[in-house]
């Protein structure tokens, strides 16, 4: 049996039904909501309309002035860069691979000349061990015949006489005379004691021999002209002395020029010391000091102290600055370190660090270093208490 | 991309990238995050992405770190939301672009960030699209949308008249 197809493929045929108003849902686009004729004319503005779309909202814009002004003002919103840096650009860069070892070894390298500068150059700055340099003054005696018994003030710590020396330490001022009339009970025995309760209010123990004791002449013309004989007034009070000739006295008569030559040997054996602080003085004696010797020291006088001797290296740079500059330069160990370690901040973006610690009267207590990787404080070296 | 386009990278675009984050999310330490994070993966990448692509890839990339920033941190999603009734009594007297730029605060994130790629770095629709992984209707909406969002902005403060 064939079958047509119609009977296979039965469909519905649309009957006349049509939509009455359609007429009415026809718009123009002067009928647009201001939301919608806004996010026309936003993409108007915007240039994002292209074919037809532009060309009705033209025609819509001519219509009405009021809406081409509207739209007009959407060509106001742009926004414009504000000025807003990424400081953390440098941080991202990176080094080409050759570059790398060149900078490892420059930072090494900058990296232990600051730490040598912090810690080494400023060392030496401090008290030398020795006699002669810094430290609590050091009375030289001069001949006494000649022109002046003079002691040369000298900086030298205490800590750093060496214990053979023979020293004695005595209470301020009073009794420096009777002290030396009290040693002679104890004269010739090659260590010996004062004892502690007599009139010379001696303080210390005698030890050592007089060999240890500098002594050095000196001559005229370097002695300061206001401790020239000449120059010095007597003062009852002042504790650290040289030795004149008007100092030495018998029973308050003045000696004669041959009793002070018998002395002269025991003056260049006396070395008076001084502590920074004044409080307490110290007498430096030989055995030859115990003999028989009426020596009055009234007349005592406080010795300058010289300032503290620089490093040769702070001293050569300090005068090549001078060169420069031509102007006065005080270069010293922290100035080269600090100028060290800012050198290798800038250079390399670090961060360290390097400051000196100071009490109230401005003596340098430590040196701090700080960085991401160290950090460490080095006390400074103190010669005095 | 070599060492030295990298760089380059990082000096021509650090900025760009920076200043976009920076006006998305109102944080500076964090936009520093977001931007150093994107060249740390630039870095990684770095023999593998083209020089002509890499500005693209660098705003995509933070984008997109941007949004899981912004998706795990409840506050700033709650600037999309906060009421801005009382920010447009203080923009008489300002500049027409700083205004603009305090408006910007008030937009949805999303919004936010397609402008500010069109109309700070100029990108067309296609390309902010490819950036924010958005289609290109959603970009012009987004835009549209925003615009006239800034505009009404500007109606109710004393520098529109």
């Amino acid at each position: 049996m064939a079958m047509t197809e119609d009977t296979d493929l039965p469909r519905l045929t649309p009957l006349d039904d049509r939509l009455q108003g359609k007429g009415r849902l026809f718009r123009r686009p002067e009928e647009l909501t201001d939301e919608q004729f806004d996010l026309l004319a936003a993409a108007w503005a915007d240039d994002a309309l292209s074919g037809d779309s532009l060309a009705e909202t033209e025609e819509a814009l001519t219509s009405s002035p009021e809406r081409r002004m509207r739209a007009e003002s959407f060509r106001q919103i742009r926004l414009y860069p504000l000025i807003d840096r990424w400081e953390g650009r440098n941080r991202m860069l990176k080094a080409a691979p050759g570059t790398y070892a060149i900078r490892r070894i420059l930072i090494v390298t900058l990296t232990v000349a600051a730490a040598l500068g912090a810690l080494v150059i400023p060392g030496p700055l401090k008290t030398k061990p020795d006699n002669k340099s810094a430290g609590p003054a050091v009375a030289e005696a001069q001949k006494i015949g000649e022109a002046i018994t003079i002691a040369e003030a000298q900086t030298t710590g205490e800590a750093l006489i060496p214990e053979a020396s023979p020293v004695i330490k005595t209470q301020p001022a009073a009794g420096v005379t009777s002290a030396t009339q009290n040693m002679n009970q104890t004269a010739g025995a090659a260590n010996p004691s004062i004892d502690k309760t007599s009139s010379t209010r001696l303080a210390g123990v005698i030890s050592g021999s007089a060999a240890d004791i500098t002594s050095k002449p000196r001559p005229v013309g370097m002695i300061p002209e206001s401790l020239r004989p000449e120059r010095i007034v007597p003062q009852q009070n002042d504790i650290t002395a040289s030795v004149t000739n008007s100092s030495i006295h018998a029973n308050g008569e003045p000696r004669t020029t041959a009793e002070i030559a018998e002395y002269r040997d025991l003056a260049e054996s006396i070395a008076l010391m001084h502590d920074f602080s004044g409080a307490v003085p110290l007498l430096a004696v030989g055995p030859e000091a115990f003999r028989p010797a009426p020596l009055e020291l009234k007349n005592i006088i406080r010795l300058p102290v010289p300032e503290r001797e620089e490093n040769w290296i702070v001293r050569g740079l300090s005068l090549l600055a001078e060169a420069i500059t031509k102007e006065p330069t005080s270069v010293d160990g922290y100035f080269i370190a600090d100028a060290c370690i800012k050198g290798v901040n800038r250079v390399l973006g670090w961060e360290m660090e390097l400051e000196q610690e100071k009490n109230n009267e401005g003596e340098q207590l430590a040196t701090n270093f700080s960085s991401s990787l160290l950090t460490f404080s080095a006390p400074a070296k103190k010669n005095h208490h | 991309m070599t060492v030295k386009e990298y760089n380059n990278a990082v000096r021509e675009f650090g900025d760009h990238v920076y200043r976009f984050i920076f006006r998305s999310i109102k944080d500076r330490h964090r936009a520093d995050d977001i931007v150093q994070d994107s060249y740390e993966k630039l870095w990684r990448y770095v023999t593998e992405i083209e020089y002509g692509a890499v500005k693209s890839w660098l705003f995509s990339t933070a984008y997109n770190r941007m949004i899981d920033v912004i998706r795990k941190d409840s506050r700033l999603v709650g600037v999309e939301y906060y009421d801005d009734s009382s920010l447009y009594a203080e923009e008489n007297g300002s500049d027409l672009n700083e205004v603009l730029h305090r408006a910007l605060e008030t937009l949805p994130p999303a919004q936010r960030s397609v402008i500010l790629l069109r109309d700070y770095e100029g990108y067309s629709y296609k390309e902010i699209a490819d950036i924010t992984a958005l289609s290109e209707a959603q970009v012009k909406t987004y835009i549209f949308r925003g615009r006239v969002a800034l505009r009404n902005y500007l109606e109710k403060t004393s520098i529109w008249q």
